[in-house]
C-alpha cells in the first residue's frame, strides 16, 4: 500500500514536472499571468464576480488553445479572490459572498491604520491555502472527491446549523438582538421562489423578486453605505483614514494568524471538494471557529487579524480543492467553476473520469499553472498592498463620494438591474440604523446567504428519508455536528449559569460571614 | 436609547406578525415535511418572541440603566445637521438609481460626485469638478473598455443622440 | 419600465429613420441596419447561453441581417426572460429561447403568474433535444427499470433525484410512479451536476439526467449506469442502454431548447427564420462546433415544433397535481 502511493506519488511529481515546463511555454505563461491580472482587477472592482466574467472571456477563448483558455479562465477564477480582498478591507464594500466576511474584521483593521497588515495577511492565507488546495489536486483528486460524495443533503444542513450557532451565539452584545438580526436574515432569505416547491413567497407578485434579493446588494448597502453614513453624520471629518500604518504584517500578526491560516486550509479544502458547497460557508464557517477558538472573543468585529486570515485562507483553499470534483467527476460546485466547465466543453474538453487519462498534457498543464499562478499572486500581490493602502490616504471627504459610486457600480452590476440601486441605498440606510442601535450584523449577513441553503438541505434530507428525521440521527457525521450545534449553544449558558452561582454562594457566604 | 430600542422591537413585532399572516396562505406541511410555509411561520413567530423578549429586557433592566449610561457615549440620534447630512446621501443615492436609466451613468453621476463633493465635501470647484469627471466618464471608459461591464446608457433620445 | 420602453424604441426607430430612410418599409424583412435580438432567458455563460451564440452568428449569415444580438434575460427560472419575449413587437426583431419543458411547467403552474402560454408565442424551430436518462452507479443492484419497481413494490424505499422540482427527470419519475402505480419519492436537487453527486454518492436509488458532456463520460466508465433511456429511439452513444418503452413503460421526455418569437408573426417571417435557423444549422462548420461541445442538434419547422409542444403540454397537465408528492 505505501510502496503503492509512493510509486503514485513519484508518477505525479513527473507529470507535474511535465506540466510545468509547458506552463512556461511563451503562449502558456502569458495567458496564466493575463488571467491573474484580469482576475484580481476584477475582483478589486465592485459587482463583477468571477462568474460572470469568466462567462465573459468564454467566447474569446475560442480561438486559443484549449490549455491556454483554461489557464487564463482559472486564473480569473482564483484570482478574484485574492483581488475581492482589497475592497472589503478598505471601503467595507465586499464585491462577492466569499469576501463579505473579511470585511467585519478587515475594516476595521484598516479603520485602525492597520489595513496593511489586513491585506497582506490575506494575500499570504490566500497562498498557502491557494496552493494546499491545488496540491491537493495533483495528489489526491480521485480518492478526495470518491470521499467527498459521502457527504449528504443530512451532513450538509447540520455543517451549515453548526456554522450559524457558531456565529450567533458568540456575537458580541445582547444575545436577543443577535438572534432578532439572525431571524431577519434568513427571513429575507424567504423571499422569491421557495428552494423546493417552486412556489413564490413574499413576492407581492412582482417578477423581479422570483429569485430573491440580491443579497451582494443588501451586504453592500447594509456595509458599506451604512458605514459611510455614521461617519457623514458627525460631519465630514478627514481623520479617520489619515494614519496607513505599516504595510505588511509583523512577526506577532503572522504568529497571531499561523492556527487560523492552518484551520483555513483545511476548512476550505474539505468544503472545496463537496458538490454543493460555496466559499461564503467556507469562509463564514473559519470565522466561527477562529471566534470560539479565540481566549477573547470579544475582539472580533473590532479588527481581530485572525478574523482576516482564517476566512481568507478558507476562501482560497475552497477555490482551489473545487477543481477536483470538476476534473474528476465533471461536477461544478459553484456557478464559477461551471463556467470554466463550460469553457472548458466550448474548447471541446469534457471533464469527467477519462479527463486525466484522454487529456493527461492539458490537466497538468493547467494544475502546474494553478501552482505557479499562486506564486504569480503572492509576488504580485505584496507589492501592490503598498499601492492599494495609498488609496486611504485620499482625504475622506472626496473619498466617501467615490466609495458611494463604488456602492451603486456594485450593486448595479450583479444583475444589470437598476432596482438593487434602490435595494442597496435602503438596505444601507437599514444598516446605519442597526449599527447606531447595536444590533450586530454577522448573524444578520450570514443567515441572508445560507438561509435557504439551510431550508433546501432540510427538505432535501427528508425527501431522501421519505420524511423520516431518523435521517438526522443515525448518520454518524451528521448527528455529531448536530450535537456540536447544540454544544456550541449550550456551552455559554452552562457557563453564565455556573458563573452566577458561584457569585451567588460568594454574595451568601460573605453576608453570612457578615453576620 | 431604550426608546429606540423598543421602537424597533415593536416594528420586529409587526412584521412578525405580518410574516405569520403571509405564511397561513403557504402549505405548512407537505407529506414528508415542512412545507414552504413552515419556515417563514416560525420564522415570524421568533420575530414576535424575540421583539418582546427584547421589550421586557428593556423594561426590567431600567434601574440598571443610569449604571450602564454612565460611560460617556455621544448622543444615540444626530443634531439637525447631521440628520440632514444622511438625508442627503440616502435621498441623493435613490435620485440616482431613479435617473440613471433616463440620463445614463456619466451624467447621472457626475451631477451625484459634484453635488456631494461641493456640499457635503466642501471641496473647493477645481477639484470637485475634476474628481467628477474622472469618477463618471473616466470610470464609465475603464469599464466599458477594458472590463465589457455595460454600464447604464440614456434613454433619453436626445442625450443617447450625444452618445451618451 | 414601459415608459422606458416606449422611449427606447422610439429612440431606435429614429436612428433607424436616419440611417435608413428609403428603405423603411415593413415588406423587407430583416431590413437593413436592424439588429435581430435573441432572447436567452438564461445567465450569460450558463449550457443555454454558449449553444445560443456558438449559432448566433450564422443566423446572422444565413438570414443576411446586419446584426443579430443575444440578449441575456435572467431570473425566475426563465420566467423574465420569456415573459419579455411574449410582450416584444411580433416583428420577428425579438426573438428569443424557449426551453422545454420548463417554459411549459411554468405557465402551467398557477402560483407563478406567468403573462404567457402557448398561445401568447409563435415556434420557430427547434434547435436542441436531449433525451432524459435514468441512471444507477456502479454499485446499485438495479439492472433495469423493472429491477427498480419490483423493489419498490416489494416494499423498499426509492428515491430519484432529479434537477428540481417538475424539470424533465421529475415528469418523467412521476409518469413512471403513474404507469408503474407505485411510489417513487422525488428528490429535488439543484441542477445536474447535484444529481450526479447524489447518485454516484449513493444518496439516492437513483437518478434522472440528460445525456451528453460529463454524463457520457461517466456512463463510459463505468461509474453510472442507464436503466432506461427515455425516448422513442435508442441513443447512438450507447446503442445497448434500452429505452423505457422497450421495458414496458412508453415515457418519452427530454429537455429541448426551441427558438420561439412573440404571438402574432407574420407567416413570411416566421418563415424566413426558421428557414435561416435550419441553413445556419447545417453549416458544417456549426456542427463540428456544436458535437464538439456536446449539442443534440436537432431542427424542427414550426408546425413540427407546434405539435411537439401541444402534446408535452398535454401530457404534462396531469401531472402538475402530483408534483408536490
Amino acid at each position: 500500500m505505501a510502496i503503492g502511493a509512493g510509486v503514485i506519488a513519484m508518477d505525479t511529481l513527473t507529470l507535474l514536472f511535465h506540466g510545468t515546463q509547458a506552463v512556461f511555454q511563451p503562449l502558456n505563461f502569458l495567458f496564466l499571468i493575463l488571467g491573474c491580472v484580469l482576475g484580481q482587477a476584477i475582483g478589486v472592482l465592485p459587482g463583477i464576480g468571477s462568474a460572470a466574467a469568466i462567462a465573459l472571456l468564454i467566447p474569446v477563448t475560442l480561438n486559443l488553445s484549449p490549455t491556454a483558455s483554461v489557464i487564463m479562465l482559472a486564473g480569473i477564477f482564483y484570482g478574484t479572490n485574492y483581488g475581492g480582498t482589497i475592497t472589503s478591507v478598505l471601503m467595507n464594500t465586499p464585491g462577492e459572498s466569499a469576501s463579505v466576511v473579511t470585511a467585519i474584521d478587515g475594516y476595521q483593521m484598516a479603520k485602525k491604520g492597520r489595513g496593511g497588515p489586513a491585506l497582506g495577511i490575506a494575500a499570504i492565507g490566500s497562498f498557502i491555502g491557494g496552493t494546499v488546495g491545488t496540491l491537493g489536486l495533483a495528489f489526491g483528486a480521485q480518492w478526495f472527491s470518491d470521499t467527498a460524495l459521502k457527504i449528504g443533503a443530512s451532513e450538509y444542513f447540520a455543517l451549515m446549523i453548526f456554522a450559524v450557532a457558531l456565529v450567533t451565539v458568540l456575537a458580541t452584545g445582547s444575545p436577543v438582538k443577535a438572534l432578532l438580526m439572525g431571524v431577519l436574515g434568513l427571513l429575507i432569505g424567504t423571499i422569491g421562489i421557495d428552494p423546493d416547491l417552486g412556489i413564490p413567497r413574499f413576492t407581492f407578485g412582482q417578477i423581479k423578486l422570483y429569485d430573491g434579493i440580491n443579497f451582494i446588494a443588501i451586504v453592500i448597502g447594509f456595509f458599506g453605505l451604512g458605514e459611510i453614513l455614521v461617519n457623514i453624520e458627525r460631519k465630514v471629518q478627514d481623520t479617520i483614514y489619515t494614519q496607513v500604518g505599516s504595510v505588511l504584517p509583523n512577526k506577532q500578526d503572522l504568529r497571531d494568524s499561523a492556527a487560523p491560516i492552518a484551520r483555513g486550509t483545511l476548512i476550505g479544502f474539505v468544503l472545496g471538494i463537496i458538490p454543493g458547497a460555496t466559499s461564503a460557508i467556507a469562509s463564514f464557517l473559519s470565522y466561527g471557529v477562529e471566534v470560539n477558538r479565540a481566549k477573547d472573543p470579544s475582539r472580533f468585529g473590532k479588527g481581530a487579524i485572525e478574523g482576516v486570515a482564517g476566512p481568507e485562507t478558507a476562501n482560497n483553499s475552497f477555490v482551489n480543492a473545487n477543481f477536483i470534483p470538476l476534473f474528476t467527476l465533471g461536477i461544478p460546485g459553484t456557478a464559477s467553476i461551471a463556467m470554466i466547465m463550460s469553457g472548458m466543453m466550448s474548447n471541446g474538453i469534457v471533464p469527467g473520469p477519462f479527463l486525466f487519462r484522454d487529456n493527461p498534457d492539458f490537466v497538468w498543464t493547467v494544475i502546474a499553472s494553478m501552482l505557479i499562478g499562486q506564486v504569480i499572486l503572492l509576488v504580485f500581490n505584496l507589492p501592490m498592498v503598498r499601492i492599494w493602502v495609498l488609496l486611504l490616504k485620499i482625504p475622506y471627504s472626496i473619498l466617501f463620494v467615490l466609495i458611494l459610486e463604488f456602492t451603486l457600480i456594485g450593486a448595479y452590476a450583479v444583475s444589470y438591474d437598476t432596482f438593487n440601486m434602490y435595494v442597496m441605498t435602503i438596505s444601507g440606510f437599514f444598516g446605519y440604523l442597526f449599527k447606531k442601535m447595536d444590533f450586530p450584523a454577522t448573524p444578520f449577513v450570514l443567515t441572508l446567504v445560507i438561509g435557504p441553503l439551510i431550508e433546501k438541505n432540510l427538505r432535501k434530507s427528508l425527501e431522501i428519508s421519505s420524511g423520516e428525521f431518523a435521517i438526522f440521527y443515525q448518520r454518524p457525521m451528521t448527528l455529531i455536528l448536530l450535537l456540536g450545534a447544540a454544544f456550541t449553544i449550550i456551552w455559554p449558558v452552562f457557563k453564565w449559569l455556573k458563573m452566577r452561582l458561584k457569585n451567588q454562594k460568594e454574595s451568601s457566604r460573605s453576608r453570612n460571614g457578615g453576620a | 436609547m431604550k426608546r429606540a430600542e423598543n421602537i424597533t422591537a415593536s416594528i420586529f413585532m409587526v412584521l412578525g406578525i405580518f410574516v405569520i399572516k403571509g405564511a397561513t396562505s403557504l402549505i405548512y406541511m407537505t407529506d414528508i415535511g415542512p412545507g414552504p410555509g413552515f419556515f417563514p411561520m416560525w420564522l415570524g413567530v421568533l420575530l414576535l418572541f424575540l421583539g418582546m423578549l427584547l421589550i421586557i429586557q428593556n423594561v426590567f433592566s431600567k434601574k440598571n440603566a443610569e449604571i450602564v449610561s454612565a460611560e460617556p457615549s455621544e448622543p444615540l440620534w444626530p443634531g439637525k445637521a447631521g440628520a440632514i447630512r444622511v438625508a442627503i446621501v440616502v435621498l441623493s443615492l435613490l435620485a440616482v438609481a431613479f435617473f440613471i436609466s433616463y440620463v445614463g451613468f456619466r451624467i447621472a453621476i457626475f451631477l451625484l460626485i459634484s453635488s456631494l463633493l461641493y456640499t457635503l465635501g466642501k471641496q473647493k470647484i477645481l477639484t470637485t469638478l475634476s474628481v467628477a469627471f474622472v469618477g463618471s466618464f473616466g470610470v464609465y471608459f475603464v469599464f466599458t473598455h477594458f472590463l465589457y461591464v455595460e454600464l447604464p446608457k440614456a434613454s433619453l433620445s436626445w442625450l443617447s443622440a450625444l452618445g451618451l | 419600465m414601459k415608459n422606458k420602453f416606449k422611449l427606447a424604441v422610439s429612440a431606435l426607430s429614429i436612428a433607424g429613420l436616419l440611417l435608413n430612410a428609403p428603405s423603411a418599409s415593413a415588406a423587407v424583412y430583416p431590413a437593413k441596419g436592424k439588429t435581430i435580438t435573441i432572447i436567452v432567458p438564461y445567465d450569460a455563460g450558463g449550457a443555454g447561453d454558449i449553444g445560443a451564440r456558438m449559432l448566433a452568428p450564422y443566423i446572422k449569415t444565413a438570414i443576411g441581417a446586419t446584426n443579430v444580438e443575444i440578449v441575456n434575460k435572467p431570473g425566475a427560472g426563465s420566467q423574465v426572460g420569456i415573459s419579455a419575449l411574449a410582450a416584444a413587437a411580433p416583428d420577428g426583431y425579438t426573438i428569443g429561447f424557449t426551453h422545454l419543458p420548463a417554459t411549459i411547467t411554468t405557465y402551467l403552474d398557477p402560483t407563478r403568474a406567468a403573462t404567457y402560454d402557448l398561445t401568447k408565442l409563435t415556434p420557430l424551430a427547434m434547435m436542441v433535444v436531449v433525451p432524459t436518462i435514468l441512471v444507477v452507479r456502479a454499485e446499485s443492484k438495479y439492472m433495469s427499470i423493472k429491477d427498480l419497481i419490483a423493489d419498490a413494490k416489494g416494499g423498499a424505499k426509492v428515491t430519484i433525484s432529479d434537477s428540481g422540482i417538475l424539470s424533465d427527470g421529475h415528469l418523467a419519475s412521476l409518469q413512471l410512479q403513474q404507469l408503474a402505480g407505485v411510489k417513487l419519492q422525488a428528490v429535488h436537487s439543484t441542477g445536474g451536476a447535484a444529481t450526479t453527486a447524489d447518485v454516484l454518492g449513493g444518496q439516492v436509488s437513483a437518478g434522472t439526467l440528460n445525456v451528453g458532456g460529463a454524463t457520457n463520460e461517466l456512463i463510459k466508465s463505468g461509474k453510472l449506469r442507464i436503466l432506461g433511456i427515455f425516448s422513442k429511439t435508442k441513443d447512438k452513444t450507447f446503442p445497448t442502454a434500452k429505452t423505457a418503452k422497450e421495458q414496458g413503460y412508453p415515457i418519452y421526455v427530454s429537455t429541448s431548447r426551441a427558438i420561439s418569437g412573440p404571438a402574432g408573426m407574420s407567416a413570411s417571417v416566421v418563415i424566413k427564420i426558421s428557414s435561416a435557423i435550419r441553413t445556419a444549422m447545417l453549416n458544417p462548420e456549426f456542427v463540428a462546433k456544436a458535437n464538439a461541445a456536446g449539442l443534440y442538434l436537432k431542427f424542427m419547422w414550426p408546425n413540427q415544433l407546434q405539435t411537439y409542444w401541444s402534446d408535452m403540454q398535454t401530457a404534462t397537465i396531469p401531472l402538475m397535481a402530483l408534483k408536490n408528492s
